[in-house]
């Protein structure tokens, strides 16, 4: 287990305090006093906190995206004596990596809690007015650029599309390593021919005429069957009836129901 | 003939049980409960032996109005006292005499909720009469003084469950302040009219329409000079007191127990309660109710949707040219048809053939009922519609296109008395009477402006007061004149007829000799009234102006216009002229390029601006100056953006080809190379600024900036076999997969959204009125700095569902499109009802039952706001993202909060500054302000254009910083902060911190744009989020001012 030894970076610090070094549990959440430099002075907390997945590697979350890279390995390397092995972004409160706040893991033991300015970093930043700037030009590149664009893609393109066809050609013919051949049905389906008469017309998706005229059957032939035609034909009333006095019931009630 | 007729009995709807049901459901919510109506009887049997057992020791004279103080009753007809003192009778002492008969009528057919249950009909004896009591207000104040001495004996006695008792003005429309009843009310619903009359005071023929009962002299005492003068209306309103209570008896005696006519009858008076014909509602339905049972039109035995519809017809089709009568029966001599119809503009003669129930209605009472029938008629059998029909009441102030507010006082009219007065009572009746002749004039003077125009007056005047308080006096009115216009409406001419005619001199007087000859292009030559040299909306207000001062004797500053004219906040309707002429050219000139590998078949106009529901800010020209040329075009750059060029989007189709092969990529590819040369055509041949990018060319024609996107089938193809082939590998969940979202969002962006655009395209040219509202709508909601709240296509159909709603009057003025707009945000229930939106009219009632009840099985999963249209079914397509509960509760305040305000502005005694009120941002609530540079607000630019020049260069295309900016700090800051800008005005951004994320605890998961507070706790790092702001916002943002007013830079 890793035990961290940090100062208590609480507002009532004192010199006393800072001079004594704590023992603290190595599950809780501790923090890094930064700030960027010149006429942006805020206080700004990075949050640390032991990755129990991993060994010897440390969380560091809030860590804004608009601030360069780097600058946090940069930030806690100042303070810690070991050097770090491995950093890598693991994932952003907005989707993206470039927006919103990251969290990032570091694999080092030791950090201590000690207020920075990070004076040059501002300067570095992106900023959406030059962002949006560059994404515009980006959208107009010029003629001769996007047909030698094009002409390239469908160069390639062309080369993948013969490659597989080539490839699937071979399948049916050559044995693959395992030795197996690709067959398939030789014949193929052929549509059945329909025989037209004169009269007939043949229209887009009709049926052609000279089917047999489905059979009228008696469906009521017992007793039995008339009654219980009945009863079906009474029951679908009664569930159409009790369908519209829900409907209704519903419509009534949605009226009447309003929280907003 | 007869095939119409069948064709339009086929468009109605068949009876179905879902809608007897809501009939019946209707029909228990009206009629009083029957506890409560034997409560109320047993009220009125008390009171009808406590009138006759009574004996009370009065005696005065019964110009004595002074007398009923001393009994704690004050006497009804104070204000009338000088007429009273000045009339005569044989019989000068009032006394108590027990009256000669009192029949009570419990009503049940007639009464609407919370109407009265009981009516008790007191006779007044014969004896307190004298021979000629008819004449003048004789009759009026003995009546009062029975009245008083009723409310004086009941005052005496307590009678269990009425808690108070007052006056109440009499006559079917309740404003009737000469002849008032008494009221008892208690602590529940309904109570006991008492009315009073006594009809043996003369024959009902002295009050025929040509006879004079009330002598002009008694009223004002400077018309002493004029004789008997004909009173029509004060003898009708006198003849109302007798035979009103008998026609109400006749109507409950005769229909009671016709469950099916009564169901009908009470859910009529509904309809026209809700939509505001009051003056219809009641006796005057009722009555006509009754002739139509009475001629066997409507049978007990009749479907309640049949007898619901010959109701509805009877109504829309009443000849008001004709006399009619209650009953055939009534024979009427010619000579007293014509009497009445000289005197009447509606006449509908009760069962005595001398009462005209219609007495006090207009013809443009009339119009509006059969307007209002005729949008409700074919809905009749809709249990959809039923709501909209019979039960949602439409506000006064939303019902019209103009409105404007009349002052009148009584003093004002003393110089007309003797034009006007002669035919009134009092001063308030003076008012009435001038009203009248005004609409009169007002109609002949414009009427063919406006389908028609009614008249409401406001304020608090109470109709009922108690027993020991005066009668309110009605020295000064205020109406409000509400229209509804033609097209006519802004006409800057009123024609007159040829001139040199009998006519034409008619006219020069009426327009007190200001006319003009015209010549028109038929060649006649006209008397015409020259208002303003253009349509305009202020030619209306010039008019009343003129028929209230020329013609009416008025001061100026009576008359003030209340329907602020909301079009002056969407954009000048000749640039969206200049986008269809120059889309036209476009399209024209796309389809006969020839030298195209493949042709071009189909040219959709895909964008707001062709159907003007998009405000072209700052305009719709391509602008001609502002950043660096690059390769013909500009770009902007960190130190200079230019103001915003919109782009007009359109799709184009090319004839079909098998070659594009089975990859995206390289179809995207080729399809770049077909930009590129069209282009080059367009460039060399036409002489067209043409810039080709990958995936979309831009065109400048006529001045505007037009995208065109190739739009393949073949994508979509290829892109459904890639999820059939993900479907067949036996995947699950493909709605989250790559293949599943690209599929999704390609149907959207190309297929769902273009379709939906193209209908609402043909909703824009058949509703000219959709466009303006739409972008007032977008005006309003983003100066609630709610821009991006609402889809642009959920703002376009919400306003498409105001505009044509089904059994509503469609608008015909932004003001009223805008209210109906507003009313239905706030009035519609998001939570348990989908917004259908049928802009083709194609659902069948069968699909709408399977939408609504798929709505309410998938209600869980779906968001707050389901809109529903052809194109989705489900109604979660463009309202998945936003608006979030929070959002839309705020939109619906909002809205009930300007509804408030336009209602205040045409109630209220002053108007309301309605442009402040709809675009005024209010910042005060916001926890920060973001500050925009002056140099990124790119929409409120000066919008200069030379016309004369033409582009050569491609302007920036739709480059707005802060709406980069807003998708940025939404991207960053969003779970713990909100922004709320205004897209047209985006000087200021406001900022709000979730209140859910002040205080967390402490955790890894919950620490971003947090800071340490204590061990255990973490609280949001407010000023590390506007540092943040300030960072990012680098060139855009010019300061960020947190509420305590204390700038981050600071």
């Amino acid at each position: 287990m890793v035990k961290r030894k940090l100062k208590s970076s609480d507002g009532k610090t004192t010199a006393k305090r800072k001079a004594q070094e704590v023992e603290i549990d190595p599950e809780q959440l501790r923090h890094l006093r930064y700030s960027f430099g010149g006429k942006f002075t805020c206080e700004r907390h990075l949050f640390l906190k032991k990755d129990v997945s991993r060994e010897a590697t440390l969380i560091v979350s809030n860590i804004p995206s608009y601030l360069p890279e780097g600058s946090v390995t940069a930030l806690i390397s100042q303070f810690v004596p070991y050097p770090i092995a491995e950093s890598a972004i693991q994932r952003s409160s907005a989707g993206s990596w470039s927006q919103g706040q990251l969290t990032m893991n570091i694999a080092f033991e030791k950090a201590r809690s000690c207020p920075s300015r990070l004076e040059k970093l501002p300067r570095q930043t992106p900023s959406v007015l030059k962002d949006s700037i560059s994404l515009y030009e980006r959208i107009f590149p010029s003629a001769e650029q996007m047909e030698q664009a094009t002409a390239e893609y469908m160069s390639r393109y062309d080369e993948i599309q013969e490659d597989s066809k080539r490839e699937a050609r071979k399948r049916f013919t050559e044995p693959d390593e395992e030795g197996w051949v690709t067959v398939t049905k030789g014949s193929k389906k052929v549509a059945k021919a329909v025989k037209l008469k004169k009269d007939d017309i043949p229209l887009l998706g009709g049926i052609p005429k000279g089917n047999k005229k489905p059979k009228k059957v008696d469906l009521a032939f017992y007793s039995f069957q008339v009654k219980q035609n009945k009863l079906k034909k009474a029951n679908e009333l009664l569930r159409k009836f009790e369908e519209d006095k829900k409907r209704v019931a519903q419509l009534k009630q949605a009226r009447n129901f309003r929280p907003i | 003939m007869v095939l119409e007729e069948d064709e339009v009995k086929n468009a109605e709807k068949p009876m179905s049980d879902a809608f007897r049901l809501q009939c019946d459901d209707a029909e228990k919510e009206r009629i009083v409960r029957e506890n409560l109506l034997d409560k109320w009887n047993n009220v009125a049997k008390k009171v009808s032996k406590t009138i006759f057992d009574a004996k009370v020791n009065v005696k005065l004279g019964y110009k004595n109005t002074k007398f009923w103080t001393t009994k704690d009753v004050e006497y009804p007809l104070e204000n009338h006292d000088v007429a009273i003192q000045r009339t005569t009778s044989s019989v000068d002492e009032f006394t108590w005499i027990s009256p000669s008969n009192v029949s009570t009528v419990a009503e049940t057919v007639l009464c609407l909720e919370g109407d009265v249950s009981v009516r008790v009909h007191v006779e007044i004896p014969n004896q307190l009469f004298g021979s000629r009591d008819y004449l003048n207000l004789t009759y009026a104040a003995k009546r009062a003084h029975y009245a008083c001495c009723v409310a004086y004996i009941l005052k005496a006695v307590s009678i269990k469950g009425v808690e108070e008792i007052s006056f109440k003005a009499g006559g079917a429309a309740e404003d009737d302040f000469l002849f008032p009843d008494l009221l008892l009310t208690g602590k529940e619903k309904g109570g006991v009219q008492i009315s009073f009359n006594n009809c043996s005071i003369a024959k009902p023929q002295r009050f025929l329409p040509s006879i004079g009962n009330l002598r002009p002299a008694t009223v004002f005492e400077k018309l002493k000079d004029l004789n008997e003068c004909a009173t029509p209306f004060y003898n009708q309103r006198v003849l109302a007191t007798m035979m009103e209570p008998e026609l109400r008896a006749t109507i409950e005696k005769e229909l009671k127990g016709k469950s099916v006519v009564v169901k009908a009858l009470g859910l009529t008076n509904r309809f026209l309660k809700a939509r505001g014909l009051t003056n219809v509602c009641g006796a005057i339905c009722g009555a006509r109710v009754l002739r139509l049972f009475r001629t066997g039109s409507i049978t007990e035995k009749q479907e309640i949707l049949t007898v619901l519809r010959n109701i509805f017809r009877d109504l829309a089709t009443w000849d008001i040219s004709d006399v009619q009568t209650l009953s055939e029966n009534v024979v009427l001599e010619e000579e007293v048809r014509e009497l009445f119809a000289a005197s009447f503009p509606i006449v509908l003669l009760d069962d005595s053939g001398f009462w005209n129930v219609t007495y006090r209605l207009s013809v443009s009472d009339i119009s509006r009922l059969k307007a209002e029938i005729v949008v409700c008629l074919p809905l009749l059998g809709d249990i959809f519609a039923f709501e909209t029909v019979f039960i949602n009441e439409v506000p006064h102030f939303a019902q019209f296109d103009h409105y404007a507010r009349l002052n009148i006082s009584s003093s004002q009219l003393q110089t007309q008395v003797r034009s006007i007065g002669l035919d009134v009572a009092d001063d308030d009746d003076l008012i009435r009477a001038f009203m009248t002749d005004f609409q009169k004039k007002a109609c002949k003077a414009m009427g063919e402006r406006f389908e028609y125009m009614t008249v409401s007056r406001v304020g608090d005047h109470a109709k009922s007061w108690r027993v020991d308080k005066y009668a309110p006096a009605l020295k000064e009115q205020s109406f409000v004149i509400c229209f509804r216009v033609t097209k006519q409406w802004t006409n800057p001419l009123t024609v007159g007829p040829q001139a040199q005619t009998e006519e034409a001199k008619a006219f020069q007087s009426f327009w007190k000799n200001s006319t003009e000859l015209r010549k028109f292009a038929d060649t006649r030559i006209c008397e015409c009234m020259v208002w303003s040299n253009e349509a305009s909306p202020t030619v209306p207000l010039k008019i009343l102006n003129f028929v209230l001062q020329k013609i009416c004797n008025m001061p100026m500053n009576s008359i003030s216009w209340r329907s602020w004219d909301m079009a002056q906040l969407a954009s000048d309707r000749s640039q969206f002229d200049a986008v269809s002429k120059a889309f036209a050219s476009l399209g024209a000139t796309l389809r006969s390029m020839k030298n195209l590998p493949l042709s071009i078949t189909n040219v959709h106009g895909i964008s707001p601006f062709i159907r003007a529901t998009e405000t072209c800010s700052p305009s719709i020209f391509a602008a001609q100056f502002g950043g660096q040329v690059v390769d013909g075009h500009r770009v902007p750059s960190t130190s200079e953006v230019p103001r915003l060029s919109p782009a007009v989007v359109v799709h184009i189709k090319l004839e079909f080809s098998g070659k594009w092969g089975q990859d995206i990529e390289a179809i995207r590819r080729l399809t770049s190379s077909f930009y590129i040369q069209i282009a080059k055509s367009l460039r060399e041949k036409q002489k067209i600024v043409a810039v080709p990018t990958v995936d979309q060319l831009f065109i400048i024609q006529d001045g505007i900036v037009f995208k065109v996107i190739i739009v393949h089938d073949k994508i979509l193809k290829v892109l459904e076999s890639s999820v059939e082939r993900l479907r067949e590998s036996g995947a699950t969940r493909i709605e989250g997969s790559l293949e599943g979202l690209r599929l999704a969002a390609w149907k959207k962006k190309f297929v769902t959204e273009p379709l939906l655009q193209l209908s609402l395209q043909s909703f824009s040219t058949s509703h000219l009125i959709f466009g303006t509202t739409v972008q007032i709508f977008k005006a309003w909601l983003g100066s609630k700095l709610l821009s991006g709240a609402l889809h642009d296509l959920v703002i376009e159909l919400i306003v498409a569902a105001a505009v044509d709603q089904k059994g509503v009057l469609a608008p015909e003025s932004a003001w009223s499109a805008f209210v109906r707009v507003l009313r239905l945000l706030s009035s519609h229930n998001w939570l348990t009802r989908p917004l259908m939106v049928d802009v083709a009219s194609s659902w069948t009632e069968e699909e709408v039952c399977e939408l609504e009840s798929n709505f309410v099985k998938m209600r869980p999963v779906l968001p707050c706001m389901v809109v529903i249209t052809n194109v989705d079914p489900v109604g979660s397509k463009f309202t998945k993202e936003s608006p979030s509960p929070m959002l839309l509760k705020r939109i619906i305040g909002l809205a009930k909060e300007t509804l408030r305000v336009l209602e205040r502005n045409i109630f209220d005694e002053h108007p309301v500054d309605v442009k402040n009120a709809l675009l005024r941002s209010n910042f005060a609530m916001y926890d920060a302000v973001i500050e925009i540079d002056r140099k990124a607000q790119v929409r409120t630019r000066s919008a200069y254009v030379d016309k004369k020049k033409r582009a050569k260069v491609l302007p920036v295309i739709e480059f707005d910083p802060v709406d980069e900016l807003i998708y940025t700090l939404n991207a960053n800051f969003q779970h713990a902060a909100l922004f709320f800008y205004n897209k047209y005005d985006s000087s200021k951004v406001g900022v709000m911190f979730k209140p859910q994320e002040a205080e967390v605890p402490s955790k890894i998961t919950r620490c971003n744009l947090h800071k340490s507070l204590n061990e255990a706790r973490l609280v949001l790092n407010k000023e590390e989020i506007l540092e943040g702001i300030a960072i990012l916002g680098e060139g855009i943002v010019s300061n960020v001012i947190c509420s305590a007013k204390l700038s981050v830079f600071d």
